[in-house]
C-alpha cells in the first residue's frame, strides 16, 4: 500500500512536469539508402538543382534558378498547384566528393513544421556497383517560443523529416534502379 | 656546479614536469541529446567521466580554479552546479524560461546566466547559491563574456544585432554596440582589449576595440558562424561555422581568413587549451570533439562524446 501510495504521488508529481512545456532545442535526423549503381550514376541523379522533382514522391514540380552553390529551387507538395510550396538555397556544393548542403529559406507549418533547417546529401561509392546516398538534417521545431502548439512541436518536426528523408530515399533508389519515379 | 647540486636541479625539473602533465586540464562537453557532461582529460584527450545533469544541457561555464562548472539546462530550466573534485552535482540554480548563455566572474564568485526568453541576465552569488539581481539586456542575449579584470560583462544580443557592455558589479550599462547579424557567441582577448562576435545570420565576426567600444573589423566567415576561440599568441582567432562543417581560422593582422578546416560535422563550442598547442571544437551532428593543432592548423584527434554536444562556454579548466 504504502509502495503504491508513493508510487503515485511520484506520479502525479510527473505529470504536470511532463506536460509543462519547454524552449526549443535543435533536432537531427540521417538516414541512408544502398542503391545498386554506381556513384557516379547516382550522382548524376542527385546533382541538378531540380532533380529532386524525378524522384521524390512528395515533390510535385520544382522551379529552380541555377546551379551549384547559391542556387535556388521552390518545390511544391503533393499536387501542382497545391501552394504548398518550400523554398530552399543550395549552400555548397561539390562536384568531386559528390555532396551539396541546402537550407530552407521559406516554409509554412502545415507544409514541414521546421525552422532553421539545414541539410546535407552525400553520395558514397561502395564497390564499382554499388553507392550508398546518406541524406542528413539539423533544425528546429517550427514553433520557437515557449509552448509550441501541437504540430509544432519536436515530435511534429522529427517526423516530418524523417518521413520526408525516408519516401525521399526510397523513391531515388527505385529511380535509380528501374528508371520510374512512381 | 657540483654532482649534488646538479642532481637536485634534474630532480625539481623533473618534478616540474611531472607537475606539468599532472596538471593538465580538464574539458567539460554538454551532451544536449544525452543530458549529460563528458569529461575529458587534456593530457591524453580521453573522456574520463561522464555526469548526468539537467535536461537538454547546452552552456558551460568553469571556474579558473576547476573546483566548480556550471551548466546550463534550457529545457528543465536551471543550471546544474557541478563539484569539479568529485565530479558531482552539487546544487540545481532553478532560472527564468530559457537559460543557455553562461559565464562565470573571474574571482568564481559570481554566475551570470542569459535567459533567451525573458530577455535578462540572473545574477548568482556561487556561495549562497541565491539570485542577487537580475540585468535588463535585449532581444535572445546569448553569448555571455566577462573581462579578464572582472570588471565588464559582455552579451550578444542575438534577435537585436547588438552586443550590451555592462559593469560586471553595478550592472550599468556602459555600451551599446551594433554587430553584424544575429551575434550568438562572444570572447575577449586574453588582454580584455578585444571582443569577437559569431554573427550566425551575415556569416561573418564583428571585432571591438573594448577601449574604444567601436567596431573595428567585420570579418566574413561561412554559414552559421557559433563561437569563437583566440590564438593570442599567433595573433589569431578560431570561428566555428555550423553550417558548413568548418572552422575558420582567422589572421588578425590581416584581417582574414588564412585556413579552413573540414572538421566532423556541425561545429559549435570552440576553446583553446591552457598550454596554446591545441583548440577543441564539439561537433554537434558527430557527437565528437575534434582537437586542432595551433602550430600545423590540422585535425590532430577526435574524441568521442555524447549524443549532441555543443559545449557553449567556458569549457576548458585545470583538473582541481
Amino acid at each position: 500500500m504504502y509502495k503504491f501510495f508513493r508510487f503515485s504521488i511520484a506520479a502525479l508529481l510527473a505529470l504536470p512536469l511532463a506536460a509543462l512545456a519547454h524552449g526549443p532545442s535543435r533536432q537531427k535526423a540521417q538516414k541512408e539508402v544502398e542503391v545498386n549503381a554506381p556513384a557516379e550514376a547516382v550522382w548524376k541523379a542527385l546533382k541538378g538543382t531540380c532533380s529532386i522533382a524525378d524522384w521524390h514522391p512528395a515533390v510535385a514540380t520544382c522551379e529552380g534558378k541555377g546551379e551549384g552553390k547559391g542556387a535556388t529551387r521552390v518545390l511544391t507538395l503533393g499536387e501542382a498547384g497545391s501552394g504548398k510550396t518550400i523554398d530552399e538555397e543550395f549552400t555548397m556544393f561539390d562536384d568531386e566528393k559528390m555532396t551539396f548542403k541546402y537550407k530552407i529559406t521559406k516554409v509554412a507549418a502545415d507544409v514541414l513544421p521546421v525552422n532553421s533547417y539545414a541539410a546535407q546529401m552525400i553520395v558514397e561509392p561502395d564497390g564499382a556497383a554499388k553507392s550508398k546516398v546518406i541524406w542528413k538534417a539539423g533544425y528546429y521545431r517550427y514553433f520557437t517560443q515557449n509552448d509550441p502548439p501541437k504540430g509544432q512541436d519536436e515530435e511534429a518536426a522529427n517526423t516530418a523529416v524523417n518521413g520526408v528523408f525516408e519516401a525521399g530515399l526510397a523513391g531515388l533508389k527505385k529511380f535509380i534502379e528501374t528508371g520510374s519515379k512512381n | 656546479m657540483n654532482r649534488r647540486r646538479l642532481a637536485f636541479l634534474l630532480c625539481a625539473a623533473a618534478l616540474l614536469q611531472m607537475r606539468g602533465i599532472n596538471a593538465a586540464p580538464y574539458a567539460y562537453i554538454t551532451n544536449q541529446g544525452a543530458n549529460s557532461v563528458s569529461v575529458i582529460d587534456l593530457a591524453s584527450d580521453e573522456v574520463i567521466d561522464t555526469i548526468a545533469v539537467g535536461s537538454k544541457p547546452a552552456g558551460v561555464a568553469a571556474s579558473r580554479s576547476g573546483d566548480r562548472i556550471y551548466v546550463s539546462n534550457p529545457e528543465s530550466k536551471d543550471v546544474s552546479v557541478i563539484d569539479g573534485a568529485s565530479r558531482k552535482v552539487i546544487g540545481t540554480l532553478k532560472i527564468g524560461e530559457g537559460p543557455l548563455g553562461i559565464a562565470l566572474h573571474p574571482d568564481g564568485g559570481t554566475l551570470y546566466v542569459a535567459d533567451w526568453y525573458l530577455n535578462f541576465v540572473s545574477v548568482f552569488d556561487t556561495t549562497t547559491l541565491k539570485q542577487t539581481a537580475t540585468i535588463p539586456v535585449g532581444r535572445s542575449p546569448s553569448g555571455l563574456a566577462l573581462d579578464p579584470t572582472g570588471k565588464r560583462l559582455y552579451v550578444t544580443n542575438r534577435d537585436d544585432d547588438t552586443l550590451s557592455v555592462l559593469d560586471a558589479r553595478t550592472y550599468a550599462p556602459i555600451a551599446l554596440i551594433k554587430t553584424g547579424k544575429a551575434p550568438f557567441g562572444v570572447t575577449l582577448t586574453p588582454d580584455g582589449g578585444r571582443a569577437f562576435t559569431a554573427n550566425v545570420q551575415s556569416s561573418d565576426v564583428t571585432m571591438i576595440d573594448t577601449e574604444a567600444l567601436a567596431v573595428t573589423d567585420t570579418i566574413p566567415v561561412h554559414e552559421f558562424p557559433y563561437a569563437v576561440a583566440v590564438d593570442p599568441a599567433r595573433n589569431r582567432i578560431f570561428v566555428t561555422n555550423q553550417h558548413d562543417d568548418s572552422v575558420s581560422v582567422i589572421d588578425l593582422g590581416l584581417g582574414e581568413e588564412i585556413k579552413r578546416l573540414d572538421v566532423s560535422g556541425y561545429p559549435e563550442g570552440i576553446a583553446l587549451a591552457p598550454d596554446g598547442r591545441h583548440v577543441y571544437v564539439a561537433n554537434w551532428f558527430a557527437n565528437a570533439v575534434d582537437v586542432i593543432s595551433t602550430e600545423t592548423l590540422e585535425i590532430v584527434g577526435n574524441i568521442a562524446v555524447g549524443e549532441g554536444c555543443r559545449a557553449f562556454g567556458e569549457f576548458i579548466a585545470p583538473r582541481p
